[in-house]
């Protein structure tokens, strides 16, 4: 269960099978597929001289190179090919292996092969490579909002199109990793039980293709909301890739830093890629306090060798230098790479003072302690040398957390942000959120544990336990799940199967997120790996989300709803700055 | 999670003893001191009066439920071995501490498991038990790398899969095995195996993902479109020769006829005449629209033109119609001319197209194929030279007149003379005149694939052994006051200096200036060691 490894498989047998010099086409989605997978000189050593887009029209005829075409079969990609095929002004292809990802209509194949005059194509193969391997055990299929919004209307109908690329991804991966599982949602997501039935529907109409080995006991796919956890996006994380991902981040494996000041022109945008970064691979789940030592070692070694470099002496020497020489530059680029990164990571943490604010966000997130916390709150929520985007986050996670308290103050907390000077689109986020994701939609589950006694019990021996750092208390939902997911415990009138059920222990979990999963998740479900050799578990998500990418799916799917609330969001968002509006409205929210 | 006081437990405190006595049915015994007890009260006693400050009570329990538990079923089953491992031994482990609890038998999703439900009471121990190891004295952990010696703490599971001894962190997995012991995941019964018989099953670590061909479906689809063409394109060409044999009759008549040029409206009203004779026109007032483009036609800004292969109406732009030279084996420019629509005019030359594009060969071609025979030969060769090199380095000195020295001095000069060949197929490529983006496009990639493959390549040629001591070649190197070298290793070291070069410029070019510093005083370093080497000879 290595969903990076399946990729890759997946394309080395495609450019394999084909001898000699070759093109590769690919669509927009499918170059972001393979560009996390394979970087461009492991494709040079395959002989794929040429990468181009297919619907790249300034094409020259190059009927010497072998094509290899890897596209999603939707409509744009396949009207690509056929004009390709058709027009005998472009490139005319020599021998054409189209590969798509996904499975392929009829009717497509029709017209394609109504084209093919020239009889150009050699094989046609579906290859299900149809999602982001971002980690081994973390994909995503890059489906968020404003694109590819999840809802229309209401908070529990799907959009047609983002629900068939969901449908088809996850069929896709099930098949990249020979899987056919039992599929259980959480069962307060109307979103996930749609997803759930369909995918079980479509198992079943692909019936041979799903034809694996036995398992000894079936596969589990379990579809949860992020809705139900809306905390866990919110929280600043400490571990190396979440960091990044929270305050710089990371698109297709690529970190922008060109807006950072000074910063070299080579290292506008690094790329991080566990596969081929090992100080990455070792590092990504590190958190600040480990990783500055590590990042020290790994400066340390490469001043040994650039003192070694630096000071030949003899000829042993230096034939050592030589021949270390690639390798050591690759290492000066990496080193340089790591150490922007991370100094931009400490830079933004220093300035903003994350420290505090993550304390606070973890009380906020784990610990009963409404005034305590509420005072700090009040304290922080006015500081304008904190980051406006932190202090919002911080009010909002008060505001899920004590939604139906009775002494719930967000209400003066907006007041306090208006005051000093956030502006009202930022501070309507809170209300969005809420309606988003508020104790309302998450029905089921008790996020927080502060209803019911045995849970407060739960969560007093929790803190008896002791707490080794502070910042990194709160522990996702999706762990508690998990946990009881692989003792075979996990309770069915919460989590019910769609089809069949089963009393055993699974041995392989596939979790989806609808709404994005978060890198925190990840490295919570790499631990969890590791606790249990016996157990297998991936992760998905229709994105990866930080708290701002979070933030604005909520916007957009609330605004999408247009309930009455909704229209009145815009209306004094856009129009008139009326704070008093945005008070009004999230007293009504907060009450 | 252990104490470090419970280390003072005996070893094999917990292997059952075939020997025990029978009274100790209860298997009430001191886990500390094994010391006989008549009831749980009394332990209780004993425990809190003899070992209270040396015991962590958790863990003692946990010891004590399984010396007592391990007992009762050595005394309850006529083979003591045999029973240890019962299910129920499994549950209080479970309970209390292993936290590895085996699935039920009867397992809802399967249709066997739901057809039997009795399989539910089947318990391992209808699996075989034949190739078990025998217990001994001092089993240690079968799993590669554990290798612990097993007690009471750390387990003591044989894996019912391969039979071996496992520690409990090494087999707490599980899968279905049938009554021979062979993975079944269908009708077996859930029984505890090791990590390793766990994790290297059949298709355990498949990675290859499910792929589904549709060659076939399409191919057949495209053979009908393309035998429909061939019928087309016969009709088409049929047309074609035809109208050009009539325009060459009609040229023959003109030009015997009248030398002058004919009046322009009686020889358009002519050939009209000859190439409606051939296919029937469409009528103009049917046709408001160009089909091809669907652009409107107008009375004097689109007009209509009829294609003269197919009769149909079409627009006079680019796209969609076009002169064409009648005859097909005619090279002068001033022939006549049709007028095509685009549709026949693919049809028509789609095999002259085909024949012209085989026909003409790229450039790059004869590159690349070069390309691949050196990499091929490096290939081959590469690996036995390493693998030379790799058996010299094991010796201490290698002599000069030694076979395999010079086998590989030889295997280097081939090497050294392919690689030099790739280099200069990287300039040639650097230097391959090109007007199209898309062709500089992958000559840079092909240029790229030869310097990596070099750097990945090459480095072990300068890897050859010292030659030993009493070597011939500097026999007058202790009369010189100068130190010479052997023309071999002053080789070696000018093309280090070249290679140093190559970095140099790149990183001069990358403006990595402290790499560039270093690099420069390597230089410095080799030119003053060729000097001293070369100077003398």
């Amino acid at each position: 269960m290595d969903v990076t490894k399946a990729v890759q498989n997946y394309l080395n047998k495609m450019i394999t099978e084909v001898t000699g010099m070759k093109v590769l086409l690919m669509d927009a989605e499918t170059t972001s597929i393979i560009s996390m997978v394979m970087t461009q000189t492991q494709l040079l050593q395959r002989e794929v001289y040429l990468i181009d887009r297919v619907d790249n029209t300034q094409r020259e005829k190059m009927r010497h190179l072998k094509c290899i075409c890897f596209v999603r079969p939707t409509g744009e990609s396949v009207q690509a090919l056929v004009e390709e095929l058709r027009d005998p002004r472009l490139v005319l292809l020599y021998r054409d292996l189209a590969d798509f990802s996904n499975t392929l209509k009829k009717s497509d194949i029709e017209r394609l092969a109504e084209v093919d005059e020239n009889e150009v194509v050699r094989e046609i193969q579906e290859y299900y490579a149809d999602f982001l391997s971002i980690n081994p055990e973390l994909f995503h299929l890059n489906v968020s909002a404003p694109s590819h919004p999840l809802f229309v209307e209401n908070l529990s109908t799907w959009d047609t199109r983002t629900f068939s690329r969901v449908t088809e991804g996850i069929l896709a991966m099930l098949l990249a990793l020979k899987k056919k599982p039992l599929i259980r949602y959480e069962k307060s997501s109307a979103l996930a039980r749609k997803l759930a039935s369909e995918l079980s529907y479509q198992i079943q109409q692909e019936g041979p293709l799903f034809d694996f080995r036995r398992p000894d006991t079936a596969p589990i796919l379990l579809i949860m909301d992020r809705r139900n956890d809306p905390v866990t996006p919110l929280l600043l994380q400490w571990t190396y890739q979440a960091m990044v991902h929270e305050l710089i981040g990371i698109t297709n494996g690529r970190v922008d830093l060109s807006g950072l000041p000074d910063v070299r022109p080579e290292m506008r945008e690094v790329v991080l890629n566990p596969e081929q970064d090992s100080f990455y691979r070792k590092s990504m789940y590190l958190n600040m306090g480990d990783l500055g030592s590590n990042i020290k070692s790994y400066v340390d070694e490469y001043q040994t060798k650039h003192k070694s470099s630096a000071q030949v002496e003899s000829i042993t020497d230096m034939k050592k230098f030589v021949e270390d020489y690639p390798e050591f530059r690759k290492l000066s680029g990496n080193v340089t790479k790591h150490v922007t990164l991370v100094g931009e990571l400490s830079r933004q943490v220093g300035r903003g003072h994350l420290m505090e604010v993550g304390e606070l966000e973890q009380s906020l997130a784990v610990n009963d302690n409404h005034t305590q916390d509420l005072k700090t709150l009040r304290a922080m929520v006015e500081r304008t040398d904190i980051p406006e985007d932190a202090r919002i986050r911080l009010t909002l996670l008060y505001a899920l957390r004590y939604e139906k308290s009775p002494q719930n103050a967000t209400p003066q907390l907006l007041d306090i942000l208006a005051r000093s000077g956030v502006s009202d689109k930022k501070i309507a986020l809170v209300g969005h959120v809420l309606q988003y994701a508020g104790a309302d939609q998450r029905l089921g589950e008790d996020l927080f544990s502060n209803n019911n006694v045995f849970s407060r019990t739960k969560n007093a021996f929790k803190g008896l336990q002791g707490v080794e750092n502070v910042y990194t208390q709160h522990v996702p939902h999706l762990v508690e799940t998990l946990q009881e997911c692989i003792k075979g415990k996990l309770r069915d009138q919460l989590y019910p199967f769609i089809e069949g059920a089963s009393r055993d222990k699974p041995q392989d979990i596939i979790v989806f997120m609808i709404g994005g999963a978060t890198y925190a998740e990840a490295h919570e479900i790499n631990k969890l790996n590791a606790q249990h050799p016996a157990v297998r578990i991936v992760l998905g998500g229709t994105s990866v989300h930080n708290s701002q990418s979070f933030l604005k799916e909520a916007a957009e799917s609330v605004g999408r709803w247009g309930g009455a609330s909704g229209k009145n969001n815009s209306n004094t968002g856009g129009k008139e700055n009326d704070p008093q509006a945005e008070r009004v409205k999230s007293n009504r929210i907060g009450a | 999670m252990s104490s470090p006081r419970l280390q003072r437990l005996p070893r094999d405190a917990g292997s059952p003893s075939a020997d025990s006595p029978l009274y100790m049915a209860e298997g009430l015994s001191c886990p500390v001191c094994e010391e006989e007890m008549t009831n749980l009260g009394q332990l209780n006693r004993h425990l809190d009066d003899a070992h209270q400050t040396e015991f962590d009570t958790k863990d003692a329990l946990v010891s004590w439920f399984r010396t007592a538990q391990r007992k009762v079923a050595a005394t309850a089953a006529p083979l003591g071995r045999a029973a240890t491992g019962t299910i129920t031994a499994l549950r209080v482990e479970s309970v209390i501490g292993g936290g590895f609890e085996l699935n039920p038998g009867a397992d809802v999703a399967s249709p066997a498991g739901a057809g039997a439900p009795q399989a539910a009471l089947v318990s391992d121990a209808t699996v075989t038990r034949a190739h078990w190891q025998k217990d001994g004295a001092n089993d240690r952990c079968s799993t590669e790398g554990c290798g612990k010696y097993l007690s009471i703490r750390t387990g003591r599971h044989h894996c019912r899969k391969c039979g071996l001894l496992h520690c409990d962190t090494h087999s707490s997995y599980q899968m279905r095995l049938s009554p021979s012991a062979l993975p079944d995941p269908v009708a077996g019964i859930w029984c505890r195996v090791c990590q390793k018989c766990y994790k290297e099953r059949e298709g355990y670590r498949d990675t290859i993902g499910v792929s589904r061909n549709k060659t076939n479906v399409f191919l057949r689809m495209r053979k009908n479109r393309i035998d429909t063409l061939l019928l087309e394109s016969n009709k088409l060409e049929k047309r074609l020769e035809k109208l050009s044999a009539l325009y060459a009759e009609e040229e023959a008549n003109g030009q015997s006829a009248t030398g002058s040029p004919m009046l322009y409206g009686s020889a358009a009203a002519k050939s009209r005449r000859l190439e409606q004779s051939v296919v029937k026109w469409e009528d103009d007032t049917h046709v408001s629209a160009c089909p091809l483009c669907t652009k409107q036609f107008g009375a004097f800004t689109n007009r209509r033109h009829h294609c003269r292969l197919c009769g149909r109406v079409v627009c006079g732009t680019n796209t969609c119609s076009s002169m064409v030279g009648l005859l097909v084996d005619d090279t002068r420019s001033n022939g006549p001319q049709i007028r095509v629509c685009a549709d026949c005019k693919r049809v028509v030359t789609r095999r002259a197209e085909k024949y012209h594009d085989t026909a003409s060969s790229n450039s790059i071609i004869p590159i690349y194929r070069s390309l691949v025979k050196y990499k091929s030969s490096v290939d081959e060769l590469l690996p036995k030279f390493n693998g030379l090199l790799m058996t010299m380095s094991n010796r201490a000195v290698v002599e000069y007149e030694d076979s395999d020295y010079q086998l590989a001095s030889r295997y280097r000069k081939s090497l050294m003379e392919w690689f030099s060949e790739l280099d200069k197929l990287g300039k040639r490529i650097k230097l391959h005149p090109t007007s199209s983006k898309t062709t500089t496009r992958v000559l840079n990639a092909l240029h790229l694939s030869i310097i990596t493959y070099l750097q990945t390549h090459m480095f072990t040629l300068q890897l050859m052994p010292k030659v030993g001591a009493p070597a011939p070649p500097p026999k007058d190197s202790a009369t010189s006051a100068f130190p010479t070298m052997d023309p071999a290793q002053l080789a070696v070291l000018q093309e280090q200096r070249k290679l140093v070069q190559g970095f140099l410029d790149d990183a001069l070019r990358r403006r990595r200036f402290e790499d560039a510093a270093a690099l420069r005083e390597s230089l410095d370093e080799l030119d003053r060691e060729i000097k001293l080497g070369g100077a003398p000879g």
